[in-house]
């Protein structure tokens, strides 16, 4: 659906320093498919966001959604945006916020009304609070409105910059939430995000950007996911134990910093074999996660 | 627009509405359109240019408007004072002047009767210059707004002056007012409307 | 773009200094109308039409809002024409409300100060009307232009600029003793900024004249110009 060959964009003006914030990005993202960009700051993830919708134009390579030009308006009609700041005129009510988008992404005028109620109470804001002008809306009220406004009329594609960043929990909840069902709809949904476990358990494939190119792809879900770490945090004082009784079971571990012993493994079952040795060492095991471990990606800093 | 085949399956085709960022035909035919009727209302006012400057632009009719180069003569000849009526063809409130002043019976009467009345037409906006005898009449008058009526006595003396358009009675008024003075020894301020 | 015009009134009406101000010149534009002339002093609107729309694209685009509207399938033309409609629809309901408290005080005045004013006739109020809107097409569109890449107000100071620049250019080639710089200073006021003889056309003399001709190009032209720079443009937004 989505794909990005070569893409290179570079900043800055005559005088001012360029900073090539994109070299030579290739993505593809199916339809359906649900792909996370991560990376350090300045790694070009907003940029490319910003190339995908059409607001900046490649210096070279090319972008193509559906096989047309991101900027065209039948692109544009199934698209959903979710900025990480919300752009508002500040004298607009939340319901009349939600209508304009209604009527913008060319929904039938008289339904906006009706409209923006439902994806108002779908994101947990209920009729008074959409009466008060978004200036008066808290950090956390304005990112349930901005994914209320973004999956208005349920599009086909969802570009998300940042839209779990400082909520209240209640919020990151209803944020994965609608992703979950847009995802379920079939929708094409790439998403930028620092939260690593909201990334985790919505994303399929996360592409790890770094320094404006693209050091490592992951597939979290799908035919062949990608091998996890399991973090198994011990009875204290018995961690020696522990590494010892899974090194000699042929597993890899490591002592983290927190305390829990970092195994790689392969599967779940991988997973209950690693718990299995540990208990047959006589290991008390309080606590095992499993998880992609994505945090590694970032302290490896991706092989760029 | 040619749809490029998406091996990422792009699912049923989406038909395009149009990239933004390509500059539509239709601002340039707009643009040429504009440009053809800026060439137009040119070339035809050029046509008429011509013809004008050498007889003066539809002189209001009513007034008999004596040669610019004869009006001194003329009025040696006949004991009434020149009325210069200096104009330019840009200036709205000559325009207001001509329509309303001079197109007027009862004044187009006062002028012809009690003066010589002749057009300066400055063109120096539309030619760059102007002929020597306007020059010399904007100099010896020190004329910087239009439009500007003096009245002056055959020998070139200013007698009274008028700049600008204050409707038709003030118009009235100057020019009964004006006929019987002497020249002035000296330029005094003109007499400008709602000062 | 409807939406746009709509968008673009909310934003101005909504906007209590706005309001204010322009209630202020409408006043005053009134009472100037009553003393003299209305069809001068409606002619002459350029205040208003300079706080009407000053930064009126820029102002989008450094708050934030562009992007989100932009991402909506609405073509960049649709907006941009959508602001220049909304300016010139709001300058009518300012000249509307001028024309009003003109013609109310031409009624009211003799009553106060006991005597006649020249006749506010109605003739001499459209007259005003049709002029302030034709010279409103062009000077609109000036802003426009220069909005679609100076930032915040800037545009004001431009057109200024322009002003100045152009009407400095004869003297300057007096002083150099340079005729060409004159004429050049001159051949570009008059298509830059032309001026036309509203009053007289609206009294059947020179419609088809050519400084109608300058006057059609030059408001294409920065319409024109205005669109490609536009649709050309790119939007940051923020930082990574």
């Amino acid at each position: 659906m989505i794909v990005v060959s070569s893409l290179s964009k570079t900043y800055g003006r005559l005088g001012r320093r360029r900073v090539r914030a994109l070299d030579g990005v290739s993505i593809e993202v199916r339809r359906g498919e649900t792909v996370g960009l991560i990376g350090p700051n300045g790694a070009g993830k907003t940029t490319l966001l910003s190339c995908l919708l059409g607001f900046l134009r490649p210096d070279s390579g090319s972008v193509s959604i559906g096989g047309l030009p991101p900027d065209d308006l039948a692109i544009r009609a199934r698209t959903g945006y979710m900025p990480e700041r919300l752009g508002f005129d500040r004298d607009l009510t939340g319901g009349a916020f939600l209508a304009q988008h209604w009527r913008l992404s060319g929904g039938d005028p008289r339904e906006a009304g009706r409209r923006a109620a439902a994806a108002a109470a779908r994101v947990g804001l209920e009729g008074g609070v959409l009466l008060r002008k978004l200036s008066g809306y808290s950090r956390g009220m304005l990112q349930r409105i901005g994914i209320a406004q973004a999956t208005l009329g349920d599009p086909q594609l969802l570009f998300l910059d940042e839209p779990a960043s400082g909520t209240d929990p209640g919020g990151v909840v209803i944020v994965r939430d609608r992703i979950l069902e847009a995802k379920g709809r079939g929708a094409t949904i790439v998403l930028n995000s620092h939260q690593l476990p909201e990334v985790e358990k919505v994303c399929d494939r996360v592409v790890f950007l770094s320094g404006g190119r693209v050091a490592e792809e992951q597939t979290l879900r799908g035919e062949r996911p990608a091998p996890r770490r399991a973090s198994i945090r011990v009875a204290p004082g018995r961690a020696a134990d522990a590494v010892a009784a899974l090194a000699s079971a042929g597993f890899a571990p490591e002592s983290g910093s927190d305390g829990a012993i970092r195994v790689p493994v392969a599967s779940d079952e991988n997973l209950a074999q690693a718990l299995q040795t540990l208990a047959r060492a006589d290991v008390p095991v309080f606590e095992a996660r499993s998880s992609m471990d994505l945090e590694d990606l970032f302290r490896r800093g991706g092989t760029a | 627009m040619a749809r490029i085949e998406s091996p990422a399956g792009a699912g049923p085709e989406i038909s395009s509405r149009g990239s933004q960022s390509r500059l539509s035909v239709s601002v340039l035919f707009v643009l040429l359109a504009a440009l053809l009727f800026r060439l137009v209302t040119a070339l035809t006012n050029s046509a008429a240019t011509k013809e004008r400057a050498s007889s003066g632009p539809e002189a209001p009719p009513l007034v008999r408007w004596a040669p610019l180069d004869k009006a001194s003569s003329v009025s040696g000849s006949s004991g009434k004072p020149v009325l210069y009526d200096f104009t330019a063809e840009w200036c709205p409130p000559c325009h207001r002047l001509d329509d309303e002043g001079w197109g007027n019976r009862d004044i187009a009467r006062l002028a012809s009767d009690l003066y010589v009345p002749s057009r300066v037409l400055d063109r120096e906006r539309e030619e760059g210059r102007n002929p020597p005898l306007v020059e010399e009449l904007r100099n010896r008058y020190d004329v910087q707004a239009y439009p500007t009526l003096v009245v002056a006595a055959a020998d070139g003396r200013e007698i009274a002056r008028f700049e600008g358009w204050a409707g038709p009675e003030e118009l009235k008024k100057f020019l009964q007012e004006s006929k019987g003075k002497p020249p002035l020894a000296i330029t005094p301020a003109p007499v400008s409307p709602g000062s | 773009m409807i939406e746009m015009v709509r968008r673009f009134l909310r934003q101005k009406f909504g906007s209590p200094a706005m309001v204010i101000a322009l209630s202020l010149l409408a006043i005053l534009t009134a009472v100037q109308g009553t003393l003299s002339e209305p069809e001068q002093a409606l002619g002459a609107g350029f205040l208003a039409i300079l706080l009407i729309a000053a930064g009126s694209v820029s102002r989008d685009i450094s708050g934030g809002t562009i992007q989100m509207i932009l991402a909506r399938p609405i073509a960049r033309t649709s907006y941009l024409y959508g602001r220049y409609l909304g300016i010139l629809a709001v300058y009518a309901v300012f000249l509307a409300v001028s024309a009003a408290l003109t013609v109310l005080a031409t009624r009211l005045l003799p009553t106060l100060i006991g005597a006649g004013t020249p006749g506010a006739s109605l003739d001499s109020i459209l007259r005003g009307i049709a002029i302030a809107m034709a010279n409103a097409l062009l000077f609109a569109a000036i802003l426009l232009f220069f909005s679609t890449f100076l930032r915040g107000y800037s545009d004001v100071l431009a057109y200024f600029g322009l002003m100045i620049f152009l009407g400095a250019m004869p003297g300057l080639g007096a002083a150099l003793r340079k005729p060409w710089l004159a004429r050049a200073g001159e051949v570009l006021r008059s298509n830059l900024l032309p001026q036309v003889d509203w009053s007289g056309i609206l009294r059947g003399r020179g419609l088809l004249g050519e400084p109608t001709g300058r006057w059609v190009l030059a408001v294409t032209a920065f319409l024109a110009l205005a669109t490609v720079i536009f649709s050309r443009r790119e939007f940051s937004y923020g930082q990574d």
